[in-house]
């Protein structure tokens, strides 16, 4: 349903709906009769959600569960102990490579310079995250929402796999596979052709005006 | 053998429940068996809720109470315990929904196209006579919006606790939701031939 103008949106509907509307939505409600079918089917879907049979495992699950609590805690039994070790082993490693960036400045020169790299795409990429916030407050027709929706997945992905990169390069997490910084980049380039490509969803219709490629951010 | 069999209350958050977290934190694994068998429904269900493949859900059924007993020592019992493990279990779910994508996505362009296929098939059954039935139009869903319906008119969870557990904002979860009441909506009513 495309909003008229006056009708609120079915956010603003399902916000009155689990009680955090505004008063002029309440009021609105008051007096027009479409929007209150509106807000009645949304709690109505609710209710069916909730009716819905509870899924059950198909098998017991039990003894491969109880197997992999035994392993993890062995697991983290023996990491406990080489842990100590491998303390040890990092720090003679870190004076290694101390030793070794030293000597080679023009290795560290080019590290230096794949930081700025990320932290230049990183900040163009906060920027668009602002304008496609922006965006997205306001109301759309349903056509756009849908070309939107998969594109705001794969960045719900990408996202998560950036997480777990600073995750465990700050060694809280246990991620296998610690990306080069190489690949960080091409992470973070994909994350800006990805709104690159929201961008000129949301802005479909004033392809022929606007050029959109330039002067980002302005917005 | 007294927990053997344990019948399945999974809204009863009781006093056995208190009795058997404090057995299970001394290493006892059949007090741990009956946490298990107590919960393993609810978990079980809310998984594949989210991730939708009953192979995907075992393994989040399992992955939560594997994190589980390691986390049980430092659970102190200011919330209910139930809550606690739902917790787990969303946000292994929700890690799942994430790395699944990348997994099948050999590149960006691969998933879009993927993803454009799922919502045209989406359209043409939504399209065709056959009624969608609440089941299978909260299937079609995109993962997240899925999710997030789920997980804020079924399981009660704020907004903002969504934009927490999923590492996303709050505007994004208020507008997954509205989004997904859109498309069940639509596609429960395409059957009924007005549209
Ligand atoms: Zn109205």
């Amino acid at each position: 349903m495309k909003p008229a103008p006056n009708h609120p949106t079915l956010e603003d509907l399902l916000d009155h709906r689990d009680g955090r509307g505004t008063t002029a939505t309440t009021k609105h409600l008051a007096s027009c009769e479409a929007c209150r079918e509106r807000l009645e089917e949304t709690y109505q879907l609710r209710s069916q959600l909730r009716a819905l049979s509870s899924l059950a495992p198909p098998r017991d699950r039990w003894p491969a569960v109880r197997a992999a609590i035994e392993a993890e805690s062995s697991r983290r039994r023996r990491s406990l102990i080489a842990r100590a070790g491998l303390a040890a082993a990092a720090i003679a490693l870190f004076a290694l490579v101390a030793v070794f960036i030293v000597d080679r400045s023009s290795e560290l020169a080019a590290r230096q310079a794949l930081e700025a790299q990320l932290n230049s795409l990183r900040e163009q990429s906060e920027r668009l995250d602002d304008e496609l916030r922006a965006l997205q407050r306001r109301a759309m027709p349903t056509w756009r929402a849908e070309l939107l929706l998969p594109l705001e997945d794969d960045l719900f992905a990408i996202d998560g796999e950036i997480d777990s990169q600073v995750l465990s390069a700050s060694g809280e997490g246990t991620s296998p596979n610690r990306l080069t910084p190489d690949e960080l980049i091409e992470l973070w380039q994909d994350r800006l052709t990805l709104q690159d490509t929201m961008l000129q969803v949301h802005y479909a219709p004033a392809v022929v005006e606007t050029s959109f490629t330039t002067d980002r951010g302005s917005l | 053998m007294v927990f053997t069999r344990v019948k399945r209350q999974p809204n009863v958050v009781s006093a056995s429940d208190d009795l058997l977290i404090a057995r299970a934190k001394r290493g006892d694994g059949e007090a741990l068996e009956s946490l298990y068998r107590l919960h393993e429904g609810r978990v079980y269900n809310l998984a594949r809720r989210i991730c939708r493949k009953p192979e995907d859900a075992e393994e989040v059924l399992q992955e939560t109470f594997v994190e589980l007993a390691r986390s049980l020592p430092s659970f102190r019992g200011d919330g209910s315990f139930a809550g606690w493990i739902r917790r787990i279990a969303v946000t292994k779910a929700l890690m799942r929904l994430r790395h699944d994508r990348l997994r099948a996505a050999d590149s960006l362009e691969d998933a879009t196209a993927s993803d454009l296929q799922s919502a045209h098939h989406f359209h043409e059954q939504a399209r065709g006579n056959a009624r969608l039935d609440l089941e299978s139009a909260l299937n079609s869903l995109p993962a997240m919006t899925r999710a997030v319906v789920w997980l804020h008119d079924v399981e009660g969870y704020t907004h903002e606790e969504i934009a927490e557990l999923s590492g996303r904002s709050v505007s994004f979860s208020k507008s997954r939701l509205a989004r997904a009441h859109d498309r069940l909506r639509s596609s429960l009513r395409s059957g009924g031939g007005n549209s």
